[in-house]
């Protein structure tokens, strides 16, 4: 990850703190301390999982990468809101869902032929495919990422954040801002809708 | 006989979290097992669809691009913040009150003005409704000035995401709270734009 340090007043002038083991919630002080380059770290952190946010919910790359600069432009708007009581990541994946589903449910999806590449997963496992076993695998693979681009808003960032980024329920609950409960409920939900988009 | 699962043991079913006895019934109740099987192959297709990793060389683009728009920014102060997050819900309504006398004023002198062309006669509602007419308390107008100032710092995209736009009804809403001199202005205002239509 990153090697390269650097130093900032973080909270008395002069005090000399080395990036590579600080805390999200240190960096984001650093931040509000002034200095910008701390936000350097924190996006080189998050932007993967970020991307990756924004990428299960638009499709294709080039409305994911706007996207995941949206994210981190509104984090550093809001990071003085930052209180720490959640983790760092929480707080990010849950401006990740908001813009995600404002952005995405003002504009028409478009069903780029992206998804019917193949991703590198993918394309490791067609090595020992034949051709029309990879043709079948990845059409089915578009299948699957329309019919979820389909689900209601709200199942759909559960089942983006629990099936792909692996959050447990009570983390999603967080940055959805409701109950462990309704997280599963919502859960199922998606899953059975998945299921009869997909037969 | 015991009830069948709930949506969220289905998920802790399909998880391998669901309490024994649970689980038991589970596997021999016809209906449940059916459903949990539909819930599992669900999950399993999701699960079989990664996202396409973009090239290496995009993740120094995506914080380059990130550290180009923050360039222009500067984070919120807490007073905006708190601003934003406490008080835009309370400033809704008279805001949406100002926005519809802002409307109001400014047809009224979208009409004068057009009327001043055909005749030099003020019509009964941009007389009432003047700005140098109306009734202009010190306080107010300070009031106003930090309202407005603050506004005017927060982007269209933050004020949308702050509540702060007028929701469908706002301004019906609004209405209900003007007072009788300013009803009457308004109702002046209206009889005048449809008279001047059927003209």
């Amino acid at each position: 990850m990153l090697t390269r340090s650097l130093t900032w007043a973080a909270e008395e002038p002069g005090c000399k703190v080395t990036v590579a083991n600080q805390t999200d919630a240190e960096l984001v002080q650093a931040c509000l301390a002034g200095r910008r380059d701390a936000f350097d770290v924190i996006v080189e952190r998050h932007q993967r999982h970020v991307y990756q946010l924004c990428y299960r919910f638009a499709g294709n790359h080039e409305d994911a990468n706007d996207l995941a600069q949206d994210v981190f432009v509104r984090a550093y708007r809001g990071l003085r809101t930052f209180k720490g009581q959640a983790s760092f990541g929480t707080w990010l994946y849950r401006i990740g869902v908001n813009v995600c589903l404002s952005k995405a449910a003002g504009k028409p999806r478009t069903e780029s032929l992206e998804p019917l590449l193949a991703t590198n997963d993918e394309r490791a496992a067609a090595r020992d495919e034949t051709a029309v076993d990879a043709l079948l695998r990845g059409e089915r693979a578009a299948e699957v990422r329309a019919a979820i681009a389909r689900l209601p808003k709200k199942q759909r960032a559960t089942l983006v954040l629990r099936v792909y980024h692996e959050l447990p329920h009570e983390q999603i609950a967080r940055v959805l801002g409701s109950s462990v409960g309704a997280v599963k409920a919502n859960f199922f939900h998606a899953l059975n809708n998945l299921k009869k988009l997909l037969s | 006989m015991m009830d069948h699962l709930s949506p969220a043991e289905f998920v802790d079913a399909a998880e391998g979290t669901l309490a024994s006895a649970r689980a038991s019934h589970a596997e021999s109740c016809a209906s449940c097992r059916e459903r949990l099987d539909a819930v599992r192959g669900a999950m399993q297709a999701a699960g079989a669809v990664d996202a396409p990793e973009p090239s290496p060389l995009y993740w120094p683009h995506l914080a380059a691009r990130v550290r180009e728009r923050l360039n222009e920014e500067t984070i919120a102060p807490a007073w905006r913040a708190g601003w934003r997050d406490g008080l835009a819900a309370r400033a809704l309504v008279p805001m949406a009150s100002a926005l519809a006398l802002v409307a109001a004023v400014f047809v009224a002198g979208q009409v004068s003005g057009r009327r001043a062309a055909d005749a030099p006669v003020a019509t009964p509602a941009a007389v009432a409704m003047a700005p140098p007419e109306m009734p202009v308390d010190a306080d107010e107008t300070e009031a106003w000035q930090v309202l407005t100032s603050a506004a005017a710092e927060v982007p269209i995209e933050e004020a949308h995401a702050a509540g702060m736009a007028v929701p469908a009804g706002a301004v019906d809403r609004a209405v209900q709270h003007l007072t009788p001199a300013e009803l009457d202005a308004l109702r002046q205002l209206l009889q005048s734009e449809l008279h001047r239509a059927g003209d």
